[in-house]
């Protein structure tokens, strides 16, 4: 079948030259490894978000965001950290399955166990809080985190369907003046609310209650709004809202 | 000539680490494949003789430029098997065509097929022969291919996980369907005489 001598012909193709050398296979099986656990981690990095917008979201009053418990899982979903997650695992997998021996394994395995050591990271991170950091971190240096990403923003700032949150900037008795998250100074009025606690100068607040003009809130239900050092408010000397003066 | 006759005793694995020293000794390795792949290689791809020699030679290259990264855990028939694989397929992909007139020896293959089959009793072993590479060539080639190793290179299930560097369970899902589609063809072909 064969009638060249192959032997001698290949001998003297490959004549002076060498093998390539070892380190530089052991260089892209390292490199290989190095992307899939950087992958692992990434995507661990985003399970923990993940967990953290999941468990600081407004359990407590989704009623009024939402009155369907699912159609507010559906509007919170933590949609771009779940892609993120999906693509890390991706590309994990993809670079476990291209290690010397990972043709070996199934792909449903691999894809399983990334998930799984995702998802085991990730919470060691969340309990750490890195979620949390992760959140705050990007909250304050990209921009349009809020209006694409955590979503909990644009959802307090619907005054018309009587949702604000603010941070509390000066008090007046029993109301008080909160600067919102869009920068907004709001005079909230307390007089018929629910409040459990006692805010603070510089707290983060939630109120429910409806707009009674521009700038006036009328607040049925006060709450925290822990967790989300992103909501700072800004250093004030001297500020004037619907009239009352107010000196720091 | 004592030193010659030690090396061919040798196994591949022996004679892989003596030519990362000296160049000369990768001639036993390819006469020991050279008959083989070019078998494997006419088997899968229905190329011509002149182009499976053209190929052999790419795929010896390829091996010594490659030997450093030879998995010693591998078999050394395996990696090379694979090498031929790879290759075979860079050049449908070269052509973007694939294989129609594959070649077979029927009477090597008989035997395998029909003890593993189980398909004795129910087709005439005279109408098996005649018919044999007529079905053979009407598989999809993803289960050719491994019906060639299974049966024909008698290649084991770690064997051909290691050439198709897909997981054993897999090897085994692509047996039992070329299997099913071996028979279903063989059953077609029984009623249309």
């Amino acid at each position: 079948m064969v009638e060249k001598n192959i032997s001698q012909e290949v001998l003297e193709k490959i004549k002076g030259s060498k093998p390539k050398p070892k380190w530089e296979f052991l260089l892209k099986d390292y490199l290989i490894w190095f992307l899939g656990f950087i992958s692992l981690a990434l995507g661990a990095l985003s399970f923990s978000t993940i967990l953290y917008m999941f468990f600081h979201n407004d359990w407590d009053v989704y009623v009024h965001i939402n009155n369907n418990i699912f159609t507010f899982i559906f509007l919170t979903l933590p949609y771009f950290w779940l892609i993120f997650l999906a693509l890390f695992i991706s590309v994990a997998q993809y670079n476990i399955r291209h290690t010397k021996e990972g043709y070996k394994f199934e792909l449903h395995k691999i894809v399983i166990a990334s998930i799984a050591i995702s998802i085991i990271l990730g919470s060691l991170l969340y309990n750490i809080g890195v979620g949390q950091a992760i959140d705050n971190v990007i909250a304050t240096r990209v921009p349009f985190y809020h209006k694409f990403i955590n979503q909990r923003r644009q959802i307090w700032l619907q005054t018309d369907k009587g949702l604000l949150a603010g941070v509390v900037v000066a008090q007046d008795g029993d109301n008080f003046i909160i600067k919102s998250i869009d920068g907004r100074d709001w005079l909230v009025l307390t007089e018929n609310a629910r409040m459990p606690f006692k805010p603070q100068d510089g707290e983060p607040v939630r109120c429910i209650g409806e707009t009674l003009g521009d700038g006036i809130f009328g607040a049925k239900e006060i709450l925290p709004m822990p967790n989300t050092p992103w909501m700072k408010a800004p250093p004030m000397f001297e500020r004037k809202v619907k009239g009352i003066r107010i000196i720091r | 000539m004592a030193y010659l006759k030690n090396l061919e005793n040798l196994s591949d694995e022996e004679i892989v680490k003596l030519t990362l020293a000296n160049q000369e000794n990768f001639s036993y390795l390819i006469n020991r494949y050279e008959f083989k792949l070019s078998r494997y290689i006419k088997r899968i791809s229905g190329l011509n003789n002149e182009d499976i020699e053209d190929l052999l030679q790419d795929i010896f290259i390829k091996a010594y430029q490659n030997l450093n990264n030879f998995d010693q855990k591998l078999k050394f028939s395996s990696w090379i098997y694979r090498i031929a694989h790879n290759e075979v397929i860079s050049q449908w992909r070269k052509r973007k065509a694939r294989p129609e007139n594959v070649y077979w020896e029927v009477d090597n293959i008989l035997d395998n097929i029909v003890a593993d089959f189980d398909i004795s009793r129910e087709i005439d072993r005279n109408f098996l022969k005649k018919n044999l590479e007529n079905i053979l060539e009407q598989i999809d080639i993803k289960y050719r291919e491994v019906l060639v190793l299974k049966f024909i290179e008698e290649k084991n299930y770690q064997e051909i996980s290691d050439i198709l560097k897909k997981p054993m369970g897999t090897v085994a899902t692509l047996i039992n369907r070329a299997k099913k589609q071996f028979k279903q063809k063989l059953q077609e072909a029984n009623i249309n005489l």
